[in-house]
């Protein structure tokens, strides 16, 4: 039944194109994709407060989220925003609450919070951001929310309502959580969960940072606070995890991380985990195994700069941006750090080949950020979104600004060009951004973006054109392997090229993503073949398959019979 | 003009350098009372069995010495006290109000002998130690007071604010002797942070930022340089104070009133590149290079920015000229080994790094470098190594830093480490 929809969905968005799709114009020169901004017209009034106080607690900046999921299974990926709250140094004048927004399938949203039963906004749910997965595999996509406080585990009940199941699953992870990633580390077919921790943070323990002569406060560096370890829960199939921090060698290390990227660096098909930190060294979580991971930052060349120091490191992602069949990973860093692109030497190493992204983020603090594929031609190419952390940036310094804005990179045979003043209006503007999430919200085949920002509305961007290049959506099903299908390997030839793709999980800062695939094909007219190899070892090989669609492909079955014939039309 | 006034006004209020007498025996006894063990404590109050006798005349000494300082007749009680620690040799509080006497009558000498008597019987303890410096500071015994004010440093000196900021003060004034301004600034950044105003502070300062190697005492009225010391220190004390207009505005009129002045130029290249104006600062430091042709680190400021900025090949004559005219320099060949590195000239760049190193073996940024090259040379084992030992004095100077004083650089690599006592400006 579930996938009957799925399938109506997308053959009615295709045929009423709710979205006015532009189409390709006559004459030799392609216009550019742009991104529209569409927030208004979704319907989406939700606002990020950031709650700023007089004395500049930390956890005001920091956020917020946001998800992109698709909860009611209809086809259509609805959003989860995440909003401060209520907190030991936060009292809301007014109830601040997180928001759920069904996609209605016609470019508009609505908003289901209260039913949902996702609001949030109790006493020590001061929101950051939040992980959505199937994390019970019985079809309904759960969520994971991060606070500075006590996190919440949401299970989706599956009538467009929610249970908090916190306690039960064991996954408060208290004090303050940033990013989570779900990813399945022992390849036991269950969705396992990576918390990262900030810094030891609570209202007396705040310190005072910002000029002593007017008594005015900044946000303090994090140095100034002391780091913590990281959590890593075990789902043991029964909806209770078990803390595994520890014998993980997760806690090995103490940090103040943010973003944080589950992915394989060494290709041996387990998912190895690499953590953004702030002010101490990245790590890079190298799963050995057996339920045991080392910390390699420093031995790989991503855990400091280049000049052998720590930096703010905050938004992270991975993929195989040269395709050369090893993930890359890049990290984003406040200004005059430089964001890195590590390339994967292949033997657990990391270069900094950052080239025109370096200079072009020198002024600029980045958060969310994710590699994807906007233009449909079959490689990853690369968004960032950016704001600096301090509002009263400013009055120090010049050249830096406290808003800050998103910047688009094509990926031109392996090489970033910085294409933001030809990607739309949005790109001249400024925002203090955080969380950045992508999904194809009007299942018209190219990726749209939405971008959470601290104490402003959030910005949802329609792509234009992504879709004139060909692609073809997969919703992979897993059968034996983790619902989400993380560490799964998506090969295909299309136009006589091959492509590969790897389903990392995580990503960005305080977000999570569509979880289905579209693979660019560019303008090839057909694709030869799609292989896609499971984590559990099992392989389906595809052929005869349709174009600019999506599919829904199940483990060791293929593709459900009929359907591609049905999406053709 | 308000903002000078206001400075001098608050500096008659804050007995930074000299202590009415009575103000810093209170402020040490109960320094040190404060910072005694319990064991300690308990010990200072428990009499050592001596006879009826002894024990009266020990009262009767004490009672009297506390009688003569509490009513200002220092010698006498100088005297009084002197005669009870001689009976009783392990009152610490008889030394620590001799000590301090001592030291508030100018008697350096003694007071150094008194404290380091007092230091001996209370080693977990700060204070004595940084008294011992003190005397020693005043005596001229640099190295001696340096090592004994760090030594109290990092055995603490409990919640006595007036002297941790003496202490802080005193090791930038040393620092600033020694020639390590970068850390002096540190130092003086620290105490500026936390609202000190003092006009000895302010001209530390101007000579940490213009690198002359003084004391402020040294700068007399009537000293030539007084006035554009002071102008520089005042600017960096407001930019240390996050009154960036204000400094801003000082540091312009400053290299408007002394363009071709040595030091001036560096000094506000350095302040523009904290206010993250990069081609300001190359213009600063390019002046500073015509008006002291043999200026090395505003060489090197200008080819790090390069290859920060990944225009390595732009920094490489500026390096090697830096090298040249001050081939001793760590620095120089550390910033010139990594512009080498990325210029894909791995051999003369660990030829050079491996020069660093032997300057500065204990600088971790070197090893850091120098495991990269080796790296790309194929020389694993020897990666490994500097690997290590960049990771094990990494930590070292992590620890160091959460202690205290932060070693500075000439070269700010991470724009947040530089000021351990700000936002993240």
């Amino acid at each position: 039944m579930k996938y009957l929809s799925f399938v109506a969905v997308i053959a009615l968005s295709l045929a009423i194109r709710p979205w006015s799709m532009p189409q390709a114009q006559g004459g030799s020169a392609t216009p550019p994709v742009t991104f529209m901004d569409v927030t208004k017209a979704s319907g989406i009034t939700w606002t990020h407060d950031n709650g700023r106080s007089e004395a500049r607690h930390l956890p005001e900046t920091c956020g917020g989220g946001g998800v992109f999921f698709d909860y009611n299974n209809d086809g259509w990926m609805d959003i989860y925003l995440v909003n401060s709250g209520p907190s030991d140094f936060y009292s809301p004048k007014t109830p601040i609450r997180n928001a759920l927004y069904r996609n209605n399938g016609d470019g508009t949203f609505t908003d289901v919070t209260e039913k949902a039963g996702v609001a949030c906004g109790q006493m020590g749910q001061f929101g950051m951001g939040a992980a959505a997965a199937d994390f019970d595999g019985d079809g309904w996509v759960d969520l994971y929310v991060t606070n500075y406080g006590r996190n919440v585990l949401f299970h989706n009940n599956g009538d467009g309502t929610f249970t908090d199941v916190t306690e039960k699953a064991g996954v408060a992870a208290p004090n303050w959580s940033t990013c989570a990633t779900w990813f399945d580390y022992d390849n036991d077919g269950k969705l396992d969960l990576f918390v990262s921790s900030f810094v030891q943070y609570s209202a007396s323990g705040n310190v005072f940072c910002g000029d002593n002569r007017l008594g005015r406060r900044y946000y303090c560096i994090p140095r100034v606070f002391k780091p913590r370890a990281s959590f890593l829960f075990h789902n043991n199939g029964n909806g209770t995890f078990t803390d595994v921090s520890k014998e993980s060698g997760i806690a090995s290390v103490q940090g103040k991380s943010f973003g944080a990227v589950a992915t394989d660096i060494n290709n041996d098909g387990l998912m190895d985990l690499f953590v953004a930190n702030d002010t101490v060294a990245n790590f890079l979580f190298i799963n050995k195994g057996h339920g045991k991971f080392e910390e390699i930052g420093l031995a790989s060349g991503v855990g400091y700069s280049e000049a052998g120091g720590t930096r703010s490191g905050m938004g992270v992602d991975a993929t195989d941006y040269d395709g050369d069949g090893w993930q890359d990973l890049f990290v984003a860093n406040i200004d005059q750090e430089l964001f890195s692109l590590y390339h994967n030497e292949k033997d657990l190493t990391f270069t900094d080949q950052a080239g025109e992204i370096g200079p072009a983020t020198r002024l600029l603090s980045g958060w969310g950020l994710k590699f994807f594929d906007y233009d449909n031609d079959g490689d990853p190419d690369l968004i960032l979104a950016n704001g600096h952390p301090d509002d009263m940036v400013e009055v120090q310094v010049s050249r830096v600004k406290y808003k800050e804005p998103l910047l688009l990179f094509e990926n031109v045979n392996g090489q970033f060009k910085n294409v933001s003043m030809q990607s739309g209006e949005i790109f001249k503007k400024d925002f203090p951004a955080r969380g950045l999430a992508v999904a194809d919200i009007d299942n018209d085949g190219d990726l749209d973006v939405l971008v959470i920002n601290n104490g402003a509305p959030p910005i949802l961007l329609r792509n234009e054109g992504g879709n004139r290049n060909n692609w073809l959506g997969l919703q992979l099903v897993a059968k034996q392997s983790n619902p989400a299908a993380v560490g799964a390997i998506i090969t295909w030839t299309a136009g006589g090229v091959k492509h590969s793709r790897l389903k990392t999980s995580g990503g960005s800062y305080l977000a999570s993503h569509d979880p289905r695939e579209i693979l660019g094909l560019g303008k090839a007219a057909k694709i030869e073949s799609v292989e896609i190899k499971w984590p559990s070892g099992k392989v389906d090989k595809l052929t005869n398959l349709p174009i600019n669609t999506y599919v829904k492909v199940i483990e060791g079955e293929g593709v459900v019979k009929g359907v591609a014939a049905a999406k053709v039309k | 003009m308000m903002w000078l006034n206001s400075i001098d006004a608050e500096s008659k209020l804050i007995p930074f350098l000299s202590y009415p007498v009575t103000a810093l025996a209170l402020i040490l006894g109960l320094a040190v009372f404060c910072s005694l063990p319990a064991r300690a404590q308990q010990r200072r109050t428990r009499p050592t069995t001596q006879t009826p006798g002894a024990q009266q005349s020990f009262d009767q000494l004490k009672s009297q010495a506390d009688q003569a300082r509490e009513a200002g007749r220092l010698e006498e009680a100088i005297a009084l006290y002197r005669k009870a620690v001689a009976l009783r040799p392990k009152w610490v509080e008889g030394w620590w109000y001799l000590a301090t006497l001592l030291y508030d009558q100018d008697q350096y000498a003694e007071a150094a002998r008194t404290f380091k008597q007092a230091a001996a019987l209370q080693p977990n303890v700060g204070a004595p130690s940084v008294m011992l410096g003190l005397c020693e500071f005043r005596l001229g015994d640099y190295d001696n007071a340096m090592k004994h004010i760090r030594q109290g440093r990092q055995l603490g000196v409990g919640n006595n604010e007036e002297l941790s900021r003496v202490m802080r003060f005193h090791e930038g004034l040393l620092l600033l002797l020694k020639g390590d301004f970068e850390t002096a600034q540190g130092v003086f950044n620290g105490l500026s942070y936390d609202n000190v105003n003092h006009e000895d502070l302010i001209i530390a300062h101007g000579l940490a930022s213009l690198r002359i190697p003084m004391l402020p005492a040294q700068v007399t009225r009537d000293y030539r340089d007084r006035e554009l010391i002071r102008r520089a220190g005042l600017a960096e004390h407001q930019a240390a104070q996050k009154n960036m207009s204000d400094a801003q505005t000082e540091y312009d009129r400053l290299v408007a009133d002394y363009p071709k002045s040595p030091g001036v130029q560096y000094a506000y290249g350095r302040f523009l590149l904290a206010r993250r104006n990069d081609e300001g600062a190359v213009a600063a430091f390019q002046k500073e290079i015509e008006n002291s042709p043999t200026h090395a680190l505003a060489r090197l400021q200008i080819a790090y920015l390069k290859l920060r900025d990944k225009e390595a090949a732009a920094g490489l004559k500026l390096a090697e000229e830096a090298v040249n005219l001050h081939p001793r320099l760590p620095l120089g060949h550390y910033i010139l080994g990594r512009i080498l590195f990325d210029t894909g000239e791995t051999a003369k760049a660990i030829e050079e790094l491996e020069t660093a190193r032997r300057l500065a073996p204990n600088e971790p940024r070197v090893h850091f470098a120098l495991s990269r090259a080796y790296i790309r040379a194929g020389r694993k084992a020897e990666a490994e190594q500097a690997r290590e030992t960049f990771a094990r004095l990494n930590k070292m100077a992590e620890e160091a830093a959460a202690q205290g004083v932060t070693r500075g650089e000439a070269i700010d690599e991470n724009t947040e480490k530089a000021k351990p006592d700000s936002p993240r400006q």
